[in-house]
């Protein structure tokens, strides 16, 4: 499936969905103050929460990535928990809190004192590159959301949580530096890993922190060279098609990069 | 949940008993055989890669494999390897492939919880059967939905095998349950991709983390009834409307039961003429005197492997023609016919080009008659009733063991008959470490390791 998505910066008139997505993601723009701003906040956020140590000791690797994975999960568990998420649902978490936790960690380890393996050519990014990052995935997830979230609420799914893995697979793309191509592999491995119901705060919290865990865990994969589909969100058996039959995905991408959904939230 | 929960847990001592403990057995001792074939796929390096380079305080073997790794990446590097070459197996109802995601299951929790042989055979078998049950639950709105059922499932599944071996109780089981239902994944648009078999791996890591965070919780007594999800809940999401009464596992035969062995590493719907062929192979030992072939098919084989001349192993796996020319020449048919040279050899090309598919609806999905026309104008004829390793005629014994040391030998030679008696010794008291210990190369002396440098 092909989508006209209008022209965006870098000129281009007609791409798919998936690939138009993963463009944004790791392309150059301009991203509006006030959005730049609430990212770098919730990023500090991210430096300041309490470790919970709910990530289970054997699972807490003290290789790099283990620490990664712990990281983005408990920093998410922590956010959310730290929201409350009172009463039905987790409502009251926003998006941009797995977003945020998993660039966080994937910037961390980075940086981390022997994190990086040699032969990875990754650049750790500065503060100001992670708050693009969280911007980014924070921008994609508003906009999964807007498009697809009446019909995932109709069947269950927790609409914020489910399309939130998949904001931070390409959010954590940005912070690796990967291509388009590979882009677009991290997009399809988080997809394909959509999931989160309506349920009660504690399974909610544990919900959110995976969001986090499948976006740096769907990035790193796609960087080692994973095959995926090429059209995971527009693709005849692609999510869309599954949890929203009869919506077009290309509302996800109409005007991506010249208008920001993220930034009236 | 906590109803589905007790359900499994009393299902502990069935699971031991024959018949299914035997079941349990030929499931685990043919997904090692394909966990240790796939052990060198690149993908199975790019899982393990996520670990980084220092196992932390669990180190998990990964069978074929020389890394250890913490439990996670073990689960899913496993689950994955288990699953990449599509030889695995299937319970035919549901087209689940269940073993992976149990065995990944088992293994990365057995490593951590020092279980014992009947408990790991035990949660290896519920794990496969609470996969199924909520299979047979959903289907076949759920997959033909779009899900790929073998990771919806498979999350529910690898919960129910990690939270037996650590020892969860009922209501602690429960809630790794509803953990389990909010992390289900798998879309059938990544089939032919790795993400197909990242599927399977991912669903035993998922189940992995939601069975130790379960436990974590349970010992901090943070669960109540407000935390667990109710039956209805747990699947609503995956397929509307289902059928709740089949979780009922006190009831009715073990679906474990009824799961197949692929015998040949290609599309199911041609096993019965590569069956007829195999046996044709026997009697006409050159094939230059054959001049033409007819395969009286089921409908489904040429429109589901219609490749006439396929330009790859990949291609060769949707070939019914191949099969069948390959089960000709070579009598079994293992990996090495779906490679090279095999592939693209001349003789191999002629009689894919002189084999006619004739479907025919009075043909079963697992019956064939394959005809061979030879020179002098004789016609040989061979009939399949049911395919070896269909529900009506499973693999044998030997044949299963014929089929894992094709897999094993070149990866771990002499090793498959060490597997399958560590295997076969787990419900008498053998020890896992024993098993895990059979499905990895010896450790290399450090004298030697270091001299060829």
């Amino acid at each position: 499936l092909t989508a006209s998505v209008g022209v965006d910066s870098a000129g281009i008139t007609s791409v798919g969905v998936s690939e138009a997505v993963a463009r944004f993601a790791v392309g150059p723009l301009q991203v509006p103050a006030d959005l730049l701003r609430s990212s770098t906040d919730v990023l500090d956020r991210c430096r300041t929460v309490v470790r919970h140590a709910v990530w289970p000791a054997e699972l807490a690797a003290a290789a790099p990535g283990g620490f990664e994975r712990e990281a983005a999960f408990e920093v998410a568990w922590s956010l959310a928990n730290e929201a409350g998420s009172g009463g039905a649902g987790s409502g009251e978490v926003g998006q941009e809190v797995p977003v945020a936790a998993a660039v966080w960690a994937a910037s961390r380890s980075l940086t981390h004192a022997g994190a990086v393996a040699a032969d990875e050519e990754t650049v750790a990014p500065d503060k100001a590159g992670a708050a693009v990052a969280v911007a980014i995935g924070w921008e994609i997830a508003r906009r999964l959301l807007v498009v697809l979230g009446p019909a995932l609420r109709d069947q269950g799914w927790d609409p914020a949580r489910f399309t939130a893995g998949i904001a931070a697979a390409a959010a954590v793309a940005r912070v690796l530096a990967l291509d388009a191509d590979r882009t677009v592999a991290a997009i399809a491995a988080a997809s394909t890993q959509a999931a989160g119901l309506q349920v009660p705060p504690r399974l909610a919290r544990v919900q959110w922190a995976k969001a986090a865990v499948d976006g740096v865990v769907s990035a790193r994969l796609a960087a080692y060279g994973l095959t995926a589909p090429a059209a995971p969100l527009e693709g005849r058996r692609g999510l869309a098609a599954l949890v929203a039959p009869g919506t077009d995905p290309v509302g996800i991408v109409s005007f991506l990069g010249t208008q920001w959904w993220a930034a009236s939230v | 949940v906590e109803e589905l929960a007790g359900a499994l847990l009393r299902g502990r001592d069935r699971a031991l008993s024959e018949p299914v403990r035997h079941d349990a057995e030929r499931s685990l001792f043919n997904i090692l055989g394909n966990i240790i074939g796939a052990a060198d796929h690149p993908g199975v390096g790019r899982a393990l890669a996520l670990a980084g380079e220092a196992p932390g305080p669990v180190a998990v073997p990964i069978p074929g494999r020389a890394e250890r790794v913490d439990p996670y990446v073990a689960a899913l590097a496993i689950g994955f390897a288990g699953h990449v070459d599509d030889f695995d197996d299937t319970h035919l109802a549901t087209v689940i492939h269940p073993g992976a995601i149990a065995a990944a299951a088992a293994l990365a929790v057995g490593a951590v919880a020092h279980a014992s042989g009947p408990d790991v055979l035990a949660a290896f078998a519920l794990g496969c059967e609470a996969q199924l049950r909520v299979g047979v639950a959903v289907s076949p709105t759920h997959y033909d939905r779009g899900w790929h059922i073998t990771g919806t499932c498979g999350s529910i599944g690898a919960a129910t095998t990690a939270g037996v071996l650590l020892g969860l109780d009922r209501q602690t089981l429960a809630y790794a349950l509803s953990l389990a239902a909010g992390q289900t994944l798998g879309h059938r648009e990544a089939f032919g991709t790795e993400i197909k078999a990242f599927h399977a791996g991912q669903a035993a890591a998922n189940g992995v983390l939601c069975a130790f965070l379960a436990r974590d919780a349970g010992a901090r007594s943070e669960i109540g009834e407000a935390d667990l999800l109710d039956r209805a809940e747990l699947l609503a999401a995956l397929a509307v409307p289902f059928d709740d009464v089949r979780l009922d596992l006190d009831d009715g035969p073990w679906e474990l039961a009824r799961n197949t062995f692929k015998p040949y590493p290609c599309g199911i719907v041609a096993h019965p003429g590569i069956d007829a062929a195999c046996q044709l192979g026997a009697r006409h030992h050159d094939p230059s005197e054959i001049s033409e072939i007819r395969y009286h098919c089921h409908p489904l084989v040429p429109e589901l492997m219609g490749i006439r001349q396929p330009t790859d192993g990949l291609e060769a796996r949707f070939s019914a023609v191949h099969g069948v020319a390959a089960g000709l020449v070579q009598r079994t048919v293992g990996l090495a016919a779906f490679a090279e040279p095999t592939v693209s050899h001349p003789t191999i090309h002629r009689l894919r080009a002189m084999t006619t598919l004739m479907p025919d609806p009075a043909v079963a999905s697992d019956e064939a008659m394959v005809e061979v026309h030879l020179a002098d104008g004789q016609v040989d004829r061979q009939h399949v009733a049911h395919a070896r390793g269909s529900e009506a005629r499973p693999l044998t014994d030997d044949e299963l063991q014929a089929k894992v040391a094709s897999l094993v030998e070149p990866v771990l030679p002499g090793r498959s008959e060490a597997i399958w008696s560590a295997v076969i010794g787990l419900a008498g008291g053998g020890r896992l470490d024993d098993l895990a210990a059979s499905c990895v190369p010896l450790p290399v002396p450090s004298r030697l390791a270091g001299s060829d440098r």
